[in-house]
């Protein structure tokens, strides 16, 4: 029989229990607003829609090319709620979407049956259901997780290969498993050795870029020593972490606390790490990320590292230990509007916070002396050699 | 997902009570019309 074949009238043939059919998952971390985060189990297939399923309720099909008109599932469309009759199919399809890069950004696979309900447009291989919902799953991730999506889900999770098939990694092959957690091994202790060696190196550092980008606001104006603390006593942590740790309502959105945590990031006091799937935490300079997170660098903030090396030939040049910010914007080709000078102002300030150069000395009863005038330090020297 | 060949024809399933881990909304659990009772002739 063809697609043209069937119409949605001839929907009449009625069966008593869901249909099971075989199928794959991504499993994605899932972000909430207000809530901690959790895990979905996804479509799997780029188009796949609806993506996301969620937990103890039906997975519901939509159509959704912009020009349909119709429900879904439709006869002669592609829309539905996917599902094979054959395991082996399924894995077969499984194999291929892992090899299409779609795993990028998944913590990992689930694999198994699915109940199909509802409308349901019987094919060649397979079912286009209106409703659906997993039944038993096996998935390749840490038991933690696979723990979370059972007690979500409501569903049993084997991982055994007693009675679903069996993900490629879980189980089937036991000596690459092996082998890929001696390599994961082996990079933790690489990456370690690099961290060592990344903390040995600062010391010696000629520049480190920037850990943030460069801002319009004023890092002047940042008086707000609640975050660092906050930081120096749970150390690296998510803005949500941190809206409890600080004790803010948790009924408010976390939009005013990252306001407040891109001016710290500004101002050089806190530097932001990300995932590659976007996740971010947050942390004081020098405090080491854990595996797998990047420092988030703005290469506009490039000009922090140009205006300590001008003003390293300013006071070269001037043959005296200082200059100002007008000079070094001189220096460095800028015009002395106040704009730019205030620029460089800006790009020294960070670079005084981190220890390349300071713009004040105390005097010998301890008070500070605010010269006005901009000044290398040890490091700042030898960063500029 | 797309390879699940030409559609076969359509058909209504209908869930047996607690065979998901939820209950269901009823525009989520279609229902087996009643036949018609047959006349019993007289």
């Amino acid at each position: 029989m063809s697609a043209a074949s069937i119409s949605r009238d001839g929907a009449t043939e009625f069966r008593s229990g869901v249909t099971v059919g075989w199928r794959c998952w991504r499993i994605l971390e899932h972000e909430r607003l207000g809530l901690d985060p959790t895990v979905r189990l996804c479509a799997a297939g780029r188009s796949g829609v609806p993506k996301v399923w969620e937990p103890q309720q039906p997975t519901v099909a939509v159509c959704s090319d912009f020009a349909s008109t119709h429900e879904a599932p439709w006869p002669g469309h592609e829309c539905g709620i996917y599902a094979y009759a054959d395991a082996d199919e399924a894995e077969t399809k499984f194999c291929n979407l892992r090899a299409s890069g779609n795993s990028d950004g998944a913590i990992g696979w689930a694999f198994g049956t699915v109940a199909l309900w509802g409308h349901v447009v019987e094919c060649e291989r397979g079912w286009r259901a209106q409703y659906a919902y997993p039944l038993e799953l096996t998935t390749n991730v840490v038991d933690q997780i696979a723990n979370e999506i059972a007690m979500l889900y409501g569903v049993p999770i084997v991982n055994d290969g007693s009675r679903t098939r069996r993900l490629p990694e879980v189980g089937a092959h036991e000596d690459a498993r092996q082998k890929e957690a001696d390599l994961n091994k082996e990079l933790a202790r690489v990456l370690s050795g690099l961290r060592e060696l990344q903390r040995v190196l600062q010391d010696e550092t000629l520049w480190e870029p920037t850990p943030h980008p460069h801002g319009e606001r004023s890092m002047y104006e940042v008086k707000d020593p609640e975050i660092p603390a906050a930081l120096a006593k749970t150390g690296p942590a998510t803005a949500r972490a941190l809206h409890s740790t600080l004790g803010l309502d948790p009924s408010r959105s976390h939009y005013e606390l990252s306001r407040r945590l891109k001016d710290q990031m500004v101002a050089g006091s806190v530097v932001q790490y990300r995932k590659s799937n976007g996740a971010s935490i947050w942390a004081l300079p020098g405090q080491p990320p854990p595996d797998g997170w990047a420092l988030v660098v703005d290469g506009t903030a490039d000009l922090d590292e140009k205006a300590v090396k001008a003003l390293r030939r300013a006071v070269d040049e001037s043959g005296r230990d200082r200059a100002r910010s007008r000079d070094v914007a001189l220096t460095l080709g800028l015009s002395d509007s106040r704009a730019d000078v205030s620029r460089v102002g800006q790009s020294l300030l960070r670079a005084e916070m981190r220890g390349y150069v300071e713009s004040r000395r105390r005097d010998s009863d301890g008070r500070v002396q605010s010269w006005g005038y901009w000044l290398l330090t040890k490091k700042g020297r030898r960063a500029t050699a | 997902m797309a390879d699940l060949g030409d559609p076969v024809r359509i058909i209504e399933v209908v869930p047996r009570p607690d065979e998901l881990p939820f209950p269901l909304a009823p525009q989520e659990a279609p229902s087996v019309p009643e036949r018609e009772p047959e006349e019993v002739p007289a």
